[in-house]
């Protein structure tokens, strides 16, 4: 039964969801969706699932924490005591706004001196809190260019700064458009 | 500032404006302010951006015609991945504000707002706003926005506005507006029905609503009786917020250069086959019934339906039939730009087949085939491994004035988040 629950959780953490009884019946190879449903009710007695008001299947184990094991000291036998850690992905740690952020590609070197340099790609989020000093790209005469955010106090006008000396100073016309503010910064070495 | 709705229930049909070219200029600053078609690759623009439609476009137009009648239209190619991207971030930003939602088509939905007055402490009109407004900020895309009591009044209501606009159906606007538009107007109710209507003395909405109930219960059939209710104000449609389980599937797809080789269509078939079966797969249903179908630029012909014994969700059995029906309607002589399929009969796979029909190996072994197929396009995405029959077309992904989106190294996965080209 410890088994059949192991795999039950396997299927949990690779869709994200409990299976259907006829998934249940193909992971065991039951023929029967009876035999699926015995095998619930047995699994509900254990405490590892319960079904919900319209008979789907609910888990009742914390489905995200991967078990990790303390660190083991080289020589001396430590206690080894299994923790409970929270994990995140990659991308829930980088991604503040999912439905909001978007990716571009950097091209030349007019942000060189902030650490983000030609071919490196920034993760942008689309949002109405953008403060100078921040990071941002704008649309500036239908391309995009990025730039720091900054604002002249005497004149009261906003405009972008590149870092990197060889660029100058961005004062628009009309408003300014910032499209979006930076999040971070990628840079992959293994591809084009 | 006191609320003009006062309706119990509050209904909004969200509508994105122009979506497809909107989501392209939104992912590509240089088509912003441009009049811009959609559909490069087809052949045919099927959508515009307003700066396009300002400028007296309409609906289809061969790439050749556009470019002789409206030659300042930038053409760019069509991306439906990218358009998916889009809408599933519109629902879940619709999501944050209201949990009843339901997706009527790609580029719109209905969320059920009511009693959310309360619990956010501002009026309904606000919200709409807000959301309007969410929905602006985080994909650079307008919608437009009818507020109703009803599905079809707050549908026919983002309409009434467009693009970026709100629409209150108050009392007031019903009957001053709203009521006197044409009965064309009404989703649900097509050229062909116009003429229907006429035939009963009804020209506007105003003169459907004004027939009695059991005029309309006698004279008209399910579809517009409900849309009597809706129009009147009280809610018959219901929300289907769950996973719609649908008729029938079906696939069609048009190819830039038409084309009369049985080799290419059929291989196109089995392509269709295979994405209808993966859908049968998702919704865990199994198909009894095909059928098949050509297309010139005139004419669609369809063949007879097949019916067979036992549902089924495998690919190659839906391509064998195809196959059977295909060659009884083809015409050599004759130049096809798209092919068609469809299933219908959709029922559950019954779990005890087994027991009297015993299973051949052949099927069992077939079964677990499939099963390892979609444990790997899990990993690796869909379309990974395809029948042979379906590798006759490889389809080139050239693309047209447009930002693409980001693929994997396979070419077959592309990130969740949409590429918006190069900065400097």
């Amino acid at each position: 039964m410890e088994e059949k629950a192991q795999i039950i959780q396997a299927f949990y953490r690779n869709h994200k969801r409990m299976p259907t009884y006829s998934e249940i019946c193909e992971i065991f190879n039951y023929k029967s969706k009876n035999a699926a449903s015995k095998l619930v009710t047995k699994l509900a007695r254990y405490g590892v699932l319960e079904k919900d008001k319209k008979g789907r299947l609910i888990p009742t184990f914390s489905p995200y924490s991967i078990r990790l094991l303390g660190l083991v000291e080289a020589g001396f036998p430590a206690p080894v005591e299994e923790q409970e850690i929270d994990t995140m992905s990659l991308d829930e740690w980088l991604v503040d706004d999912k439905e909001a952020s978007y990716l571009l590609k950097v091209k030349g070197p007019s942000m060189k001196d902030a650490g983000i340099m030609n071919g490196d790609y920034v993760l942008v989020e689309r949002t109405r809190n953008v403060k100078p000093g921040d990071i941002v790209v704008a649309d500036v005469d239908g391309s995009f260019t990025l730039k720091y955010l900054r604002h002249n106090k005497q004149t009261d006008a906003y405009y972008l700064e590149a870092a990197n000396d060889e660029y100058d100073d961005i004062y628009p016309e009309g408003s300014l458009d910032v499209e979006a503010k930076v999040i971070s910064v990628i840079r992959r070495y293994n591809n084009t | 500032m006191k609320s003009e709705y006062s309706y119990p229930k509050a209904i909004l049909h969200i509508d994105g404006d122009a979506f497809f070219a909107s989501c392209e200029q939104a992912t590509n600053s240089n088509l912003r302010g441009k009049p811009i078609a959609v559909g490069h690759e087809r052949g045919i623009a099927t959508a515009y951006s307003y700066e396009a439609k300002a400028l007296g476009v309409t609906r289809g137009l061969k790439v050749s015609e556009l470019k002789r009648d409206y030659p300042e239209v930038l053409l760019v190619s069509s991306d439906y991945k990218k358009y998916s991207l889009f809408s599933n971030r519109f629902k879940q930003i619709v999501l944050r504000t209201c949990d009843k939602v339901e997706k009527n088509s790609i580029d719109e939905l209905y969320a059920d707002i009511t009693g959310l007055d309360k619990r956010l402490g501002c009026s309904y009109e606000k919200i709409a706003l807000q959301i309007q407004s969410d929905l602006h900020t985080a994909l650079g895309i307008t919608f437009s926005i009818g507020l109703g009591p009803t599905k079809t009044l707050a549908k026919i209501g983002s309409n009434c506005n467009k693009p970026h606009g709100l629409t209150v159906i108050t009392k007031d606007f019903l009957y001053s507006t709203l009521y006197k538009l044409p009965i064309g107007h009404v989703p649900g109710i097509g050229y062909r029905s116009v003429p229907k209507m006429n035939i009963h003395n009804i020209f506007t909405i105003h003169d459907f609503i004004s027939k009695k109930h059991e005029y309309v219960m006698d004279m008209f059939s399910k579809p517009y009786q409900e849309l009597h209710q809706e129009l009147r104000g009280i809610g018959v449609k219901e929300f289907e917020t769950g996973v719609r389980i649908p008729q029938s599937i079906s696939k069609i797809h048009a190819f830039r250069v038409p084309t009369s080789n049985p080799e290419y269509l059929l291989s196109e078939l089995s392509r269709h086959s295979e994405i209808i079966a993966r859908k049968l797969s998702r919704i865990d249903r199994g198909a009894t019934r095909v059928r098949c179908g050509v297309k010139t630029f005139e004419e669609m012909t369809i063949s007879e339906e097949f019916v067979l014994q036992v549902e089924t969700r495998d690919p190659h059995v839906i391509y064998s039939v195809a196959e059977k029906l295909f060659w009884k309607i083809v015409n050599s002589h004759k130049k096809y730009r798209a092919t068609y399929l469809v299933v219908s009969g959709l029922k559950e796979q019954d779990a005890q087949i087994g027991l009297f029909s015993s299973e051949t190996h052949n099927q069992q072994d077939m079964k677990q085939v499939l099963k390892t197929i979609k444990s790997i396009e899990d990993k690796y995405g869909i379309g990974t491994i395809t029948r042979a029959s379906s590798s006759g077309n490889t389809r080139d992904r050239q693309v047209h004035n447009a930002n693409p989106l980001v693929y994997d190294s396979w070419g077959k996965k592309v990130l969740s988040l949409p590429f918006l080209g190069d900065c400097r």
